[in-house]
């Protein structure tokens, strides 16, 4: 019997991963979730941050901004409102980003979240891209 | 009747109008497609969250009071989103649309005494409008081909926050859904409050009964869920409308084809008439002025 998951990634305008894997590492909302097969059904909320999918020695790095991941039946299914495959994502342009976002000076609560929101979206699109 | 020049010259204007028509069919045909499998990669995402909404009530969060969930005792004050095209050429495309929105708002205003505010999609809807001089609440860009899902987004974060202030009290989506491939309909439906209708999907999963866990609990992943639900509606109702303008470009513009080419035919076959009746009166004048010399 094979031990695997069907994963799906999927944004509202794609679909962005579809395959069987061993072993997924999800970023949930207050830190990083595993999910290996005969998982118990669970819906959870998703955080900003990296999301490992493994199958035998090869892993593959996804970032996703927000969102839930849903497992039920051996099927996963990361349903983010944004995310990215580690290869669409380059090194230098998120640097750029990253540092026009640091430049900003935001005025009161909400324009600091949003700065706040962008910049550890744009962190964890780094770290899934320095890979 | 007209002469063999003027015959000539109309033949040549229809020729070259069946060009453009035909070449502007293809483009939305392209186009078509384009939106098509857009739509279609857009459908398991709103299918899923469905699915999840549905797991969230099976598991008895029924009885969340959400604000989003939440009707308002007396809606006076009504805002509707209307989804119109940015260009004409499209058979009845806008006018469907528009004319099913100001039913709608007739109704609600002069039967039911409400205040009806038009939020408008599309440079189309605005244009008309403003010709009948019927107040526009607010006015935004139809994006077309270039939309994506975080400008849908915005303007769902923007109707909610105009309903959770208090700004409006019902909020209704009013575009062209997409029944199927070939047929697509004006539809109006109401997105604010969210009505909790029992779908099928709902039923099938009433029936397996699976006991999920929910992290961090049942009522946040349900009120985090909710915006992304009406962001998702305002998204597929965006992508359908664009698909649904591109369908019907292309049926009005096949039509144009069609009809620029049975033209043709027609002129070609009195311009045929013409010359032999030209070519036969100088037979007939030559015998004439033949007969008259012997």
């Amino acid at each position: 019997m094979s031990m695997k998951l069907q994963c799906t990634i999927l944004t509202p305008d794609r679909i962005l991963y579809e395959g069987d894997i061993h072993f997924a590492v999800v970023q949930a909302y207050d830190g990083e979730a595993g999910f290996l097969y005969n998982h118990a059904p669970l819906v959870s909320e998703l955080g900003i941050g990296e999301v490992r999918l493994r199958t035998g020695e090869l892993t593959e790095f996804y970032t996703v901004e927000g969102g839930f991941v849903e497992i039920h039946d051996n099927k996963l299914v990361i349903l983010a409102e944004d995310a990215y495959a580690k290869a669409d994502l380059v090194k230098d342009e998120i640097e750029k980003e990253l540092a026009t976002v640091r430049a900003k000076e935001p005025k009161g609560y909400e324009e600091r979240l949003a700065v706040s929101i962008e910049l550890t979206k744009l962190k964890a699109r780094l770290k899934v891209a320095s890979r | 009747m007209a002469t063999q020049r003027e015959i000539r010259k109309r033949i040549k204007s229809v020729t070259s109008t069946r060009k453009i028509t035909k070449t502007m069919e293809m483009v939305s045909t392209a186009k078509m497609k384009k939106m098509q499998s857009r739509l279609q990669m857009s459908k398991p995402y709103s299918e899923k969250i469905d699915r999840i909404i549905a797991h969230l009530r099976d598991s008895g969060v029924d009885d969340v009071v959400d604000p989003l969930l939440q009707e308002r005792a007396d809606p006076t004050r009504i805002l509707v989103l209307m989804v119109t095209g940015n260009r004409g050429l499209c058979g009845g495309f806008n006018t469907n649309v528009i004319d099913n929105t100001l039913n709608f708002k007739n109704r609600l205003a002069v039967e039911e005494g409400k205040e009806v505010l038009l939020y408008v999609v599309g440079k189309k809807g605005n244009s008309y409008l403003k010709f009948i001089e019927e107040p526009v609440y607010k006015y935004a860009q139809n994006l077309e081909d270039k939309l994506s899902f975080n400008d849908a987004s915005v303007m769902g974060s923007e109707l909610i926050s105009l309903f959770l202030n208090g700004e409006v009290d019902e909020v209704y989506l009013s575009s062209t859904k997409v029944v199927s491939t070939a047929s697509q309909k004006p539809a109006i439906q109401r997105i604010l409050p969210i009505t909790p209708e029992r779908t099928e999907i709902e039923q099938s999963v009433s029936e397996f009964h699976t006991q999920y866990i929910f992290e961090p609990s049942p009522y946040r992943i349900f009120s985090s869920l909710l915006p992304l639900y009406i962001k998702v509606k305002v998204y597929s109702s965006l992508l359908e409308s664009g698909y649904s303008e591109q369908f019907a470009r292309r049926v009005a513009m096949k039509n144009a084809t069609d009809a620029a080419t049975e033209m043709v035919r027609e002129l070609t076959i009195r311009y045929n008439r013409v010359r032999q009746a030209k070519i036969t009166n100088e037979i007939a004048e030559i015998v004439g002025g033949a007969a008259a010399l012997e």
